[in-house]
């Protein structure tokens, strides 16, 4: 059974957190706000910085259904929103020709609900029950598809034109993403709330880590936190986001590490983990994985503790 | 309450009608829908957190990332004008003070009790002072005994500029890219449910359904935007202006995905630079041009381009903008024969030079009749013209 939305921001951040995910108080706060006057979210940021992960969580705190739209060059109607079930329908049409059928019903059913396949986009606004909707990677899909969505956004409707317009059942959270590899329309942009999700502070990164990987040492999270924000300071192609020091996090455990070693010969081949794109690679040495050792190891030698209690507060 | 009351002497929503002004002013996009969603998000929110307001209306009123980085300092600089740090305000005109809890306050008070989706229509918020640019027909002109409503940004040379005016080269862009118009190509591909019945792949895919010509597959002709390619002249003679062409290539590179060289002596193609939301663009392209001499090699680094850049890509309709002044120390003759090259390929050549005149050097004179538009780009409002680079 869905859950009822919490009347405050900071009630839902509270949901969020035992969902397992940490969210920022503005994060927590827009969400509210979408929730509460139904508004679609348009999360943009760098890959791997927890875009996604807050559509499966919201579901999850709301105990709401979660339907997924993986956006994608050439993504279509079809595959988006409905198709027409045509082996179904011929098949309808062989029993009438076969007299088994009535055929001035079949005149009238031939196009009807019963006949239709929904995809995402028009499950999600027929489910009996609000979900939580994803658009995923919006920015890869055409700027036709971009333009459909705006009736979908706007109204919760879907226009079939054999059928006619099909209004929301329910009004689903609807999450979209980007990763800014284009612009995507005013159009689209005016009709969502925006939210722009950036790399995570150290202290809160620290909190997603140990909340993620709990079997990981305490030293080894802090020290590996604070590495990928000093790494993060570097012009790299690709710097890596949350998802990359979970991975590197859960390597260097699985290799028997309880914090970092001082060597970085012995770090270099599990920065694979981390880094990407073959520039990075050939970017960071074993003299730059040395001078980022170099710095303050431990979360608490930069503040982490004193920043983590003002977090929790 | 008393003590407030001056601040509340006006509707709130006058007072939000008033803020999203403000924020047009600094370049954010803001309409009636949005200006009715911050008062509906002001009502929604419980009153004791007010301080929440701001990330609510920064998620409304932001639609992109320097949007968004930007909203925190325009709310503080409107709401909170006495903590904002290094600003100077001088004005004769006393102003109302503006309190944003007591704003909040108000909105929950006239509409909190109504559902969030249920609020008044929004009117009188255009009432608000300034709200209205356009202006009425039987009103006096405003450009009166020589005062106008131009921006003298708009007239200040590029070399004037500071690096904080430049973003106003995006909008700019986009008016041109807008312009753009993409080329019927002969080659066909295949569309879900527009143009000409592709027969034999109809026929194959109803083999699936018996026979039954049930789903028909269409194909049309291609289309292709054309490319637009740019060239920086980085030499010493354009240092001035060289780093406003650069920010100029780095928005036609962001909004309408050119390719970007720089040249001198020699060519280096500073794309992928351009791509990268990094602080230290700059620096970068300042790394790669280098150790290039002083000089300028402008027919050999277009020639270089157009043979190892650009190769086949160059095709009919594609723009080749050269960004320079055009004093070459290469053969006259040279350039005009590379430019030619680019003619022959269809692709239209566009002069932009940061002075008023076009180029008058030996090269230039020799090359001009290659070049199918020259124009002078040394003011924001030159660049305003350039969508006449496609006429």
């Amino acid at each position: 059974m869905t859950l009822p939305v919490p009347t405050t921001p900071e009630g839902l951040r509270e949901q969020l957190f035992k969902a397992g995910y940490i969210a920022d108080e503005d994060l927590a706060s827009l969400v509210w706000m979408g929730l509460a006057l139904e508004r679609p979210l348009l999360l943009e940021g760098e890959a791997g910085v927890g875009k996604t992960a807050i559509a499966s969580a919201c579901a999850r705190a709301l105990n709401r259904p979660l339907l997924r739209l993986q956006c994608y060059e050439g993504l279509d109607l079809s595959q988006a929103v409905y198709e027409w079930n045509y082996s179904r329908q011929l098949l309808e049409i062989r029993l009438a020709e076969a007299g088994q059928g009535d055929r001035a019903a079949l005149r009238d059913d031939l196009f009807s609900e019963a006949f239709l396949l929904e995809r995402p986009l028009l499950a999600a606004i027929r489910s009996p029950q609000p979900c939580v909707l994803l658009i995923d990677e919006i920015d890869r899909a055409d700027e036709a598809f971009e333009a459909f969505l705006l009736e979908m956004l706007s109204e919760y409707q879907v226009t079939v034109p054999e059928i006619g317009t099909l209004k929301a059942i329910s009004k689903p959270l609807v999450v979209l993403t980007s990763n800014g590899t284009r612009d995507l329309s005013d159009a689209l942009r005016r009709r969502c709330l925006f939210h722009y999700v950036d790399f995570p502070t150290l202290a809160r990164e620290t909190q997603i880590v140990r909340t993620l990987v709990p079997e990981a040492a305490g030293r080894l999270v802090e020290e590996t936190v604070a590495f990928v924000q000093r790494l993060r300071k570097h012009d790299l192609e690709k710097i890596p986001g949350v998802a990359e020091t979970l991975d590197w996090v859960r390597v260097l455990f699985k290799l028997g590490h309880v914090e970092l070693p001082i060597d970085p010969q012995a770090l270099v081949p599990s920065l694979a983990a981390l880094l990407k794109t073959r520039n990075d690679r050939w970017q960071v040495t074993s003299d730059t994985v040395a001078r980022l050792l170099d710095g303050p190891r431990m979360g608490q030698d930069v503040g982490v503790a004193g920043a983590m209690a003002a977090h929790q507060k | 309450m008393s003590a407030a009351a001056p601040a509340l002497a006006t509707d709130p929503r006058q007072q939000v009608g008033e803020f999203a002004h403000y924020l047009r002013e600094h370049g954010f996009a803001l309409g009636y829908a949005e200006v009715e969603l911050m008062v509906q998000s002001a009502a929604a929110l419980p009153v004791q957190q007010w301080e929440r307001i701001a990330a609510l209306w920064r998620g409304i009123a932001s639609g992109s990332h320097t949007q968004w980085s930007r909203y925190p300092e325009v709310h503080q600089a409107y709401w909170f004008p006495n903590k904002v740090k290094g600003k100077t305000r001088n004005s004769g005109l006393t102003q109302r003070s503006r309190s944003l809890p007591d704003l909040v306050k108000q909105m929950h008070s006239d509409m909190g009790d109504s559902p969030p989706g249920a609020a008044k229509p929004t009117l009188g918020v255009t009432d608000a002072p300034g709200a209205g640019d356009i202006e009425a027909p039987d009103s006096p002109k405003r450009a009166q005994g020589g005062a106008s409503r131009t921006a003298p940004q708009d007239q200040r040379d590029f070399s004037e500029w500071l690096p904080g005016d430049m973003d106003r080269f995006e909008p700019l862009v986009e008016a041109f890219k807008r312009q753009l118009r993409a080329k019927l190509m002969r080659r066909f591909q295949g569309h879900p449910d527009h143009g000409a019945i592709h027969l034999r792949r109809s026929l194959r895919q109803a083999l699936a359904t018996g026979g039954e010509l049930v789903k028909l597959h269409h194909t049309k002709r291609k289309r292709r935007m054309p490319q637009v390619v740019v060239l920086v002249d980085v030499s010493r003679s354009m240092e001035t202006h060289a780093q406003f062409f650069l920010r100029l290539s780095r928005a036609l590179v962001e909004i309408m995905n050119a390719r970007a060289f720089v040249f001198h002596t020699r060519l280096a193609e500073v794309t992928p630079l351009m791509r990268q939301r990094s602080k230290r663009i700059q620096e970068k392209v300042n790394a790669v041009s280098f150790g290039f001499g002083g000089g300028t090699r402008i027919a050999h680094c277009l020639g270089e381009a157009l043979d190892v850049h650009l190769g086949r890509t160059l095709k009919r309709g594609d723009l080749f903008m050269v960004l320079s002044d055009g004093y070459d120390t290469d053969e006259p003759q040279g350039l005009c024969d590379v430019l030619a090259r680019v003619q022959g390929r269809g692709a239209r050549v566009c002069w932009l030079h940061p002075t008023v005149d076009a180029p008058q050097s030996a090269a230039m004179v020799l090359a001009a009749q290659h070049v199918t538009r020259f124009m002078p780009v040394h003011n924001l409002a030159s660049l305003s013209r350039l969508p006449d680079l496609l006429v």
